[in-house]
């Protein structure tokens, strides 16, 4: 193995971003046509360390060299001209321009002709593309626009695929992708590896990288703590290196208790509305529900529907005084809180302080004869932050400048601090690190314990079964299966009814 | 703590709230030294009080809505129809002409606002459609002339009024927009609607009130002409949304609006555009070349404070 050539040598890089640290001096190497996994919790540097590689932004210090040259790539471009390209962890695909036009987006010139673009052959050749990774279902003519964030994600591997690299870098792809996309996308890796082409996947996903990587780096807060051969692979040496602490051998819940009481918090009855027919679900207080299913089953708008952010067409949300869910105003007052699966977007204010985001949902109860007092908001944020650990610089710091899991700490505290009875969290550990995760699931029994009331929307059955009382799996708008809290149902027991 | 305290202050002092205090110092110097020092004089300080009411009042209420990253172009055409109407009511009840003009606004203002979030177009459209609609009505009553109303109206014109209403929309403007719900979800809307909707901020009601709360420092507006002019004429209010837009962005408000939304920017910017028209006007520079220097100032404090980081995150 060690015989093989290195492609990229990464010396005493270090990047600062104001005080934060996120990379200090990390050096390694990576040898050609490997698949090589880098691995780390939120706020470890890795995607730091692949978009510096990619191009997107420089070192503040420390070298890099690509097939023993110096490599300074002056921006994404340049970094492709050298056989370098990402799959970036954001949406990436430019809206209002077709798929073609996304896929070949910088390289349009090899369509043009006469200062005109023959669109013909570009969709011929973004078709043929597609179809190479086996990628069905997405005409190359059609407007990026309506397509959900999996088929985008796709046309992000399409087009890091065609520039044909030597260095190819994932960074957290797969949160985004179904199971098809994950086989697309691994399909496209085992290729590059058999061309002798080199792939460095950033995920924090462990049972994933031991799957399809020949190697494993690890990074935590901003340093290099070690690389893993094939052989050395190990989940709980893994997970030492990454948090730097022993964590419990489970992430999940260990007792087989169900849920604390038959008393009902929240009940919907027929609704229907889009996808959805006619879903009826009973939420107990002292309970976690667990909700499965596709992404596109319906269950996320089932989310917003309970919690009053959409109007369903048919049938209606109560609560158990049988008042009627109207509007999130409504349901704020009612006690109720929603975190969305869209962190950034729907969530939470990015260009704004994490004590301005926290205090969101609290203002009234703040406020005092009609005035909010900044030493109440301060000390609200300050216990929060405290009993969630949620890691700042301090309360005025924009929460667009915290990892994500730090963020969605943020989003549950406004929540925790508003004191809600009833907690609906769609997707609450999605693109976070074990480290994280593991207090997020801590919380959720803690607030069980406290007798509140939680619905868990996810897409990960593991997560689904590890935490809920009770699953409810939805497929097509519909809820297939219901299952209590038991040993005997496996991944496999659910995903029957999911597809 | 120390060291917080250190960090917290180190930005604070960042540039974009340096900048709008040293243009505002700026400004002064200039007009102070070309004005062979009359601006800054005791018989200026009525004539300063004329220019600084009609900004800082509409500014008080204008950061509301332009905090929530909503506009309103139709102040000048709600004024003309208000002062049109409160001047020909006066000449029979000067009470009587207050109140009407400050239903009026405020029945503009929830126009604006039904156009607005009713039919949801988007405020800079909804708003430029409505100006045309008000100065229409405007010129309809005024018939092509001016209406002279009651002079006893002027009586009122004491300086220490109007620098007392600008101290007043002040400090309610402050109290309200730092410390109260209403004002601060105003800036959630801003920073992300979706988000401060999904977080329990009622998002239609911020905005009609935003509208209203415009609305009602028109009226006041409308009313300080009348007491100044005694006459309704389609002069009235003229430009009045770009003076007070001018004044909020150069005093720092990104026209995206947000938390980087400050209440001192009426004060600075109120302060900054008071300065200016006065002092071109001191310097006798005529309507038209001042329109031009305007216009130009304004692309330029709209290029300069527009806020790239909060636009930069994907919507």
């Amino acid at each position: 193995m060690n015989d093989k050539k290195t492609i990229l040598k990464a010396e005493n890089i270090s990047k600062s971003f104001g005080p934060t640290k996120a990379l200090q001096s990390v050096s390694f190497e990576i040898r050609q046509g490997e698949v090589v996994g880098l691995i780390g919790e939120n706020g470890s540097g890795k995607s730091t360390f692949s978009t510096i590689v990619a191009g997107i932004q420089k070192q503040d210090s420390g070298n890099l060299y690509l097939n023993g040259e110096l490599y300074q790539p002056k921006d994404i471009n340049d970094a492709i001209s050298h056989g370098v390209s990402m799959v970036v962890q954001e949406q990436g695909t430019l809206d209002n321009i077709s798929v073609a036009a996304n896929i070949f987006a910088g390289k349009e010139d090899e369509f043009s002709r006469f200062g005109f673009m023959d669109i013909r052959k570009m969709n011929e050749k973004a078709a043929a593309q597609l179809e190479e990774l086996g990628i069905t279902g997405i005409n190359p003519a059609q407007l990026v626009n309506g397509m959900s964030f999996e088929e985008r994600k796709l046309l992000e591997i399409a087009r890091a695929a065609y520039t044909d690299p030597q260095l190819l870098l994932i960074d957290e792809t797969t949160t985004a992708l179904g199971k098809d996309g994950r086989d697309i996308l691994y399909g496209l890796i085992n290729k590059l590896r058999d061309n002798n082409k080199t792939v460095l996947f950033i995920s924090h996903d462990i049972e994933e990288l031991m799957n399809i990587c020949d190697s494993i780096i690890v990074l935590r807060d901003g340093k290099y703590i070690g690389a893993l051969s094939k052989e050395e692979m190990d989940i709980s040496a893994l997970r030492r290196m990454m948090v730097g602490r022993e964590i419990a051998e489970s992430l999940y819940r260990t007792d087989d208790e169900g849920r604390k009481s038959d008393e009902v918090a929240l009940s919907a009855e027929h609704i229907r509305y889009g996808l959805l027919k006619d879903v009826s679900l009973q939420l107990h207080r002292g309970e976690i529900l667990g909700i499965g299913g596709l992404t596109d089953c319906g269950m996320h708008e089932l989310g917003k529907i309970l919690f009053g952010i959409i109007t369903p067409d048919y049938g209606k949300v109560t609560l158990a005084d049988g008042s009627q869910i109207k509007d999130p105003y409504h349901s704020v007052k009612k006690k109720l809180g929603y975190v969305s699966k869209n962190r950034d977007t729907e969530a939470l204010m990015s260009a704004s302080s994490v004590r301005d985001n926290i205090c969101m949902p609290n203002l009234y109860r703040l406020a005092d004869h009609g005035l909010v007092s900044p030493k109440k908001e301060r000390e609200l944020v300050a216990k929060w932050q405290e009993s969630l650990e949620i890691k700042m610089r301090d309360q005025s710091q924009f929460v667009m400048y915290l990892s994500g899991g730090n963020k969605q700490k943020v989003s549950m505290a406004k929540w925790l601090a508003s004191d809600a009875d009833i907690y609906i969290f769609d997707c609450p550990t999605r693109g976070i690190d074990i480290g994280v995760k593991s207090d997020i699931y801590k919380l959720m029994i803690d607030l069980k314990e406290k007798n509140k009331a939680i619905l868990m929307i996810s897409e990960e059955l593991p997560e689904l079964i590890g935490m809920s009382d009770r699953v409810l799996v939805m497929k097509d708008g519909e809820i297939k299966g219901e299952f209590l809290r038991s040993k005997d149902v496996t991944e496999h027991t659910l995903i029957d009814y999911m597809i | 703590m120390s060291e917080e305290k250190k960090n917290s202050l180190l930005s604070r002092f960042n540039m974009n709230e340096v900048i709008p205090f040293l243009g505002l110092v700026l400004v002064i110097v200039v007009f102070q030294i070309a004005t062979h020092g009359k601006l800054l004089s005791a018989s200026n300080l009525r004539s300063f009080s004329n220019y600084l009411f009609q900004i800082i009042v509409p500014a008080c209420g204008y950061i509301f809505l332009m905090s929530q990253g909503n506009m309103d172009f139709s102040l000048a055409g709600m004024v003309c129809v208000a002062t049109a109407v409160g001047a020909y009511l006066s000449q029979t009840s000067i009470p009587l002409a207050i109140a009407a003009v400050i239903l009026l606004c405020l029945l503009m203002g929830l126009i604006n606002a039904a156009a607005c979030v009713g039919l949801k177009v988007n405020s800079f459209v909804a708003t430029i459609a409505t100006s045309f609609v008000y100065s229409g009505i405007a010129s309809v009553i005024l018939g092509g002339g001016a209406i002279t109303g009651s002079y006893d109206l002027k009586l009122a014109d004491q300086v220490w009024v109007k620098y007392g209403i600008i101290i007043l929309c002040l400090l309610v403007g402050y109290i309200c927009f730092d410390y109260t719900p209403f004002g601060k979800n105003c800036r959630s809307i801003g920073a992300n609607e979706t988000a401060a909707g999904q977080s329990g901020v009622r998002t239609d009601l911020i905005k009609v009130m935003g509208f209203l709360v415009l609305a009602f420092t028109c009226s006041l507006v409308s009313i300080f002409l009348l007491i100044r002019t005694c006459t309704g004429s389609i002069n009235s209010g003229l430009n009045l949304q770009v003076n007070t837009m001018l004044a909020l962005l150069l005093g720092g408000v990104p026209f995206s609006g947000g938390w980087s939304s400050k209440f001192k920017a009426v004060i600075i910017g109120g302060l900054m555009m008071a300065v200016v028209n006065n002092g071109l006007t001191l310097v006798n520079m005529g309507a038209e070349l001042q329109q031009i220097f305007k216009g130009v100032l304004f692309i330029a404090a709209v290029a300069l404070s527009f806020d790239r980081k909060n636009t930069a995150v994907i919507k």
